[in-house]
C-alpha cells in the first residue's frame, strides 16, 4: 500500500521519502519550475484566457491575464525563491511562491488548501502520480489538505494531526468571548497565531477581536495569508506585509545601453487590456513588455511593442522606422523610452 | 512549596504592568519633550510594548528606530466600526495589555494627549474608574504651533471649538472673545480629514454659521502647516465671506478675532524663524 502524503505543508522543505508519494514535493518538482511555468502553464493560461474572453467572463479574464503575464517573472524567479525559502525562510520568497501557486491553480483549474493559498490538485493529476498502485492518504499536519484529498480520491485517510505548538484552533463564533484570553496569550508569545475555524461574523465585535489577534500575534497575519508554513518565518519578518505588487519584491530592469543598432531585451506582446478595461468588458489592444527575468511586466502603447519587435540587431533606427512606415523622430523617441525601461539595448 | 510563575511573568516580580500615554508633539522630532525622548530611547525590554497610529509611528521612528510600534491604524479602517467604538476598543485593549497581561505599555500619540484626543480620554476614564495608575507624558500641542501666526493677547480669553461644533452642532461663539476653530478641514463627525476636496462643504457651513453674527468683512485667518519635513506654520488671512472659496489643507484651523477685540488680534503675525 503506497502512502500518499498530502499537498501541504507547502512549500516542501525536504525530499520525498522512499515508499511514499509526497504530493507537496511532486507539485514543486513538476509545476513550480521555470520550464512548466514558461511552457505548459503559460499555454494553459492562454487557452483559458481566450475562453474567458469568448464567454464574456471579464473578471475571470482579467485574473487569468494577470496570471499569464506573471508567468514570465515567476518562471524566472521561482527557483531562487524556492532556494531562499528553504535556506532561510525568506518572507519575500513565500510571497513569490504563493503567487506561483495561484498561477498554477488558474492554469490547471484547481482549488486551494483549507486556510492557505497552496494548490489542491485534482484527482486525475494525483492518480497519474500513483501509477495504479493501491494507496492510502497519510495526514502529516493540520490543514494539510489530506482530508480533502482522501475525499477527492475516495480512499482511506490515516492520521489526524492537531495544531502545532504555538497555534490554537478556535471556532469563529467563539472569537469574541475568548478574545481577551487569546490576545493575552499571543502578546506573551505563548501563541504565535490563532486559526479561526469558519467565517467570523461581520459584526463590529468580531472584527475588532480579529484585529487584536492580528495586532498581537507574531505570526497571525502571515498564517492567515500563507497557512501554517508561515510559522517558519522569523518573528521579525513574519509581520512584514510583503505583497506581490510591492516594488521591492521583483527586480527593476537596468536601463539599456544606447547605440546605433539596438536589440530587444524582452518579449513584446499584444494583449486585450488594460486590466481595468478588460474587467469592464471593454478591452482594447495594448502592448506589454515581458522579460525572461524576475521583472514585472510593463504595459505600453502597441506602437512601442511594434518598434521593439522590429529591432533585429542589424538595422539602425532609420531602417526600423522605414520598415514600420513611421516617422523617424517618433521612432527615436520610442526607442529612448524603451532604453530607459531596459526593454532594448545596444546590439553586440 | 513554591509556585513558580509562568515564563512570561518571570521578567518582573510584580504582577502588574504599566500604561503610559506619550505625547510626541505636533510634528517635528525637535518638538518631542526630553521626558518622552528618554522614555522612547530607553533600552528595549521584553515587557515593553508600544502602540500608535501612523503619524506617531513615523515620528517615533525618527528618534527611536529600534522601538517596535504596533500599528493601530486598522481600528480606523474596519467597516461598520465607528470612531467611538474604535476608541473604546483601543482603550480596553491597552488597559488589558498593561494591567491584565503585565506589559509596560506605551501608547504614542501625536501632539498633546490632552487636546482633542478621544481615545486618550476613554483610557483616562477607564483607568480612573478602575483605580489604575496611568502616566501621562505631555507633548507640545498643535495649539502652540498654530498660535504663532497670530497675535493672541489673552486679555479677553480664548474659545476653542471645532468646526463641527459651530457648523453642525448648533453651538455659537461669544463674539467678544477670540476663537480658535479647529479641524476645519474635517467633513465627518468621525474626524476624517484626508480628502481636502470635501473641506469646502464644511467651510461653507462654517462661514454661514459665523456670518449669522459677524459681518462679512470680518477678518479671519486660516492656520495650517507646510507639512513634512519642516512643518512650518503658515497662515492666510481673508474676509469671512471668502472662507469657502477654496480647499484647506488637512488639519487646518481658523482664527476668528473678537468682534470688538484688540486690534493686534486681527493681524497676521509674520512667519517665525527657526
Amino acid at each position: 500500500m503506497t502512502a500518499v502524503l498530502p499537498p501541504g505543508p507547502f512549500p516542501p522543505r525536504s525530499l520525498e521519502e522512499d515508499g511514499a508519494v509526497d504530493l507537496a514535493v511532486r507539485l514543486w518538482t513538476d509545476l513550480f519550475q521555470p520550464g512548466w511555468l514558461a511552457g505548459e502553464g503559460r499555454v494553459l493560461l492562454e487557452h483559458r484566457l481566450a475562453s474567458a474572453v469568448d464567454a464574456g467572463e471579464w473578471e475571470r479574464a482579467a485574473l487569468l491575464q494577470a496570471a499569464f503575464l506573471d508567468s514570465w517573472p515567476l518562471a524566472a524567479g521561482v527557483e531562487s525563491a524556492g532556494l531562499a525559502w528553504r535556506a532561510h525562510a525568506d518572507p519575500r520568497a513565500l510571497v513569490i511562491i504563493a503567487r506561483a501557486a495561484l498561477v498554477v491553480q488558474l492554469a490547471r483549474g484547481w482549488g486551494s488548501l483549507p486556510g492557505a493559498p497552496w494548490c489542491l490538485p485534482d484527482a486525475a493529476w494525483v492518480r497519474e502520480r500513483l501509477g495504479g498502485e493501491p494507496f492510502v492518504v497519510q495526514a502529516r499536519a493540520h490543514n494539510d489538505g489530506s482530508a480533502e484529498l482522501a475525499q477527492l480520491l475516495g480512499c482511506e485517510l490515516r492520521g489526524q494531526p492537531g495544531t502545532p505548538d504555538g497555534v490554537l484552533d478556535v471556532a469563529a463564533q467563539d472569537l469574541v468571548s475568548q478574545r481577551a484570553q487569546l490576545a493575552g496569550s499571543l502578546s506573551r508569545g505563548e501563541l504565535q497565531a490563532v486559526l479561526v475555524r469558519g467565517e467570523p461574523t461581520p459584526s463590529a465585535a468580531s472584527q475588532l477581536a480579529l484585529g487584536e489577534l492580528r495586532l498581537e500575534g507574531s505570526h497571525q497575519r502571515a498564517v492567515e495569508r500563507f497557512g501554517l508554513s508561515a510559522l517558519e518565518l522569523d518573528p521579525s519578518s513574519a509581520g512584514q506585509d510583503w505583497s506581490w505588487e510591492d516594488d521591492g519584491l521583483l527586480d527593476a530592469p537596468s536601463p539599456g545601453r544606447p547605440g546605433p543598432v539596438l536589440v530587444a531585451c524582452c518579449e513584446g506582446r499584444f494583449i486585450p487590456g488594460p486590466p481595468s478595461a478588460l474587467r469592464a468588458g471593454r478591452p482594447q489592444r495594448v502592448g506589454v513588455l515581458l522579460w525572461d527575468a524576475p521583472v514585472r511586466p510593463v504595459m505600453v502603447a502597441p506602437v512601442a511593442v511594434a518598434v521593439a519587435n522590429a529591432l533585429d540587431g542589424v538595422r539602425d533606427s532609420a531602417a526600423v522606422a522605414a520598415s514600420l512606415g513611421g516617422p523617424l523622430d517618433q521612432v527615436q523617441l520610442i526607442l529612448e523610452e524603451l532604453l530607459a525601461l531596459g526593454a532594448v539595448s545596444a546590439s553586440g | 512549596m513554591i509556585e513558580w510563575r509562568s515564563r512570561h511573568r518571570s521578567r518582573s516580580i510584580t504582577m502588574s504592568g504599566s500604561l503610559t500615554i506619550v505625547g510626541l508633539g505636533p510634528a517635528r522630532p525637535e518638538h518631542i519633550t526630553r521626558e518622552a525622548f528618554e522614555l522612547l530611547s530607553a533600552p528595549a525590554s521584553r515587557g515593553r510594548r508600544a502602540y500608535g497610529l501612523a503619524h506617531a509611528r513615523e515620528l517615533c521612528a525618527s528618534i527611536a528606530p529600534d522601538l517596535e510600534v504596533r500599528s493601530l491604524d486598522y481600528l480606523y479602517q474596519l467597516p461598520g466600526v465607528d470612531r467611538p467604538t474604535a476608541y473604546d476598543d483601543l482603550a480596553g485593549m491597552l488597559v488589558r495589555r498593561a494591567f491584565d497581561d503585565g506589559f509596560d505599555v506605551l501608547y504614542l500619540v501625536a501632539g498633546s494627549p490632552l487636546f482633542y484626543n478621544d481615545a486618550v480620554l476613554v483610557i483616562r476614564k477607564r483607568c480612573a474608574d478602575r483605580g489604575l495608575p496611568l502616566r501621562l507624558v505631555h507633548g507640545v500641542s498643535f495649539v502652540d504651533l498654530v498660535l504663532d501666526r497670530v497675535f493672541w493677547t489673552g486679555h479677553q480669553g480664548l474659545q476653542v471649538l471645532s468646526a463641527w461644533n459651530l457648523a453642525r452642532d448648533g453651538m455659537g461663539l461669544a463674539h467678544d472673545v477670540p476663537a480658535l476653530v479647529v479641524q476645519i478641514g474635517e467633513f465627518s463627525r468621525g474626524g476624517e480629514a484626508l480628502d481636502t476636496a470635501q473641506s469646502v462643504d464644511m467651510l461653507s457651513e462654517l462661514r454661514d454659521a459665523l456670518l449669522a453674527s459677524l459681518p462679512s468683512e470680518h477678518p479671519v485667518t486660516i492656520l495650517y502647516s507646510s507639512g513634512p519635513p519642516e512643518y512650518r506654520s503658515l497662515a492666510r488671512s481673508l474676509p469671512l465671506s471668502q472662507l469657502a472659496e477654496g480647499e484647506v489643507p488637512v488639519y487646518a484651523n481658523l482664527w476668528v478675532p473678537a468682534r470688538e477685540g484688540p486690534n493686534i488680534e486681527r493681524l497676521q503675525a509674520p512667519e517665525s524663524h527657526r
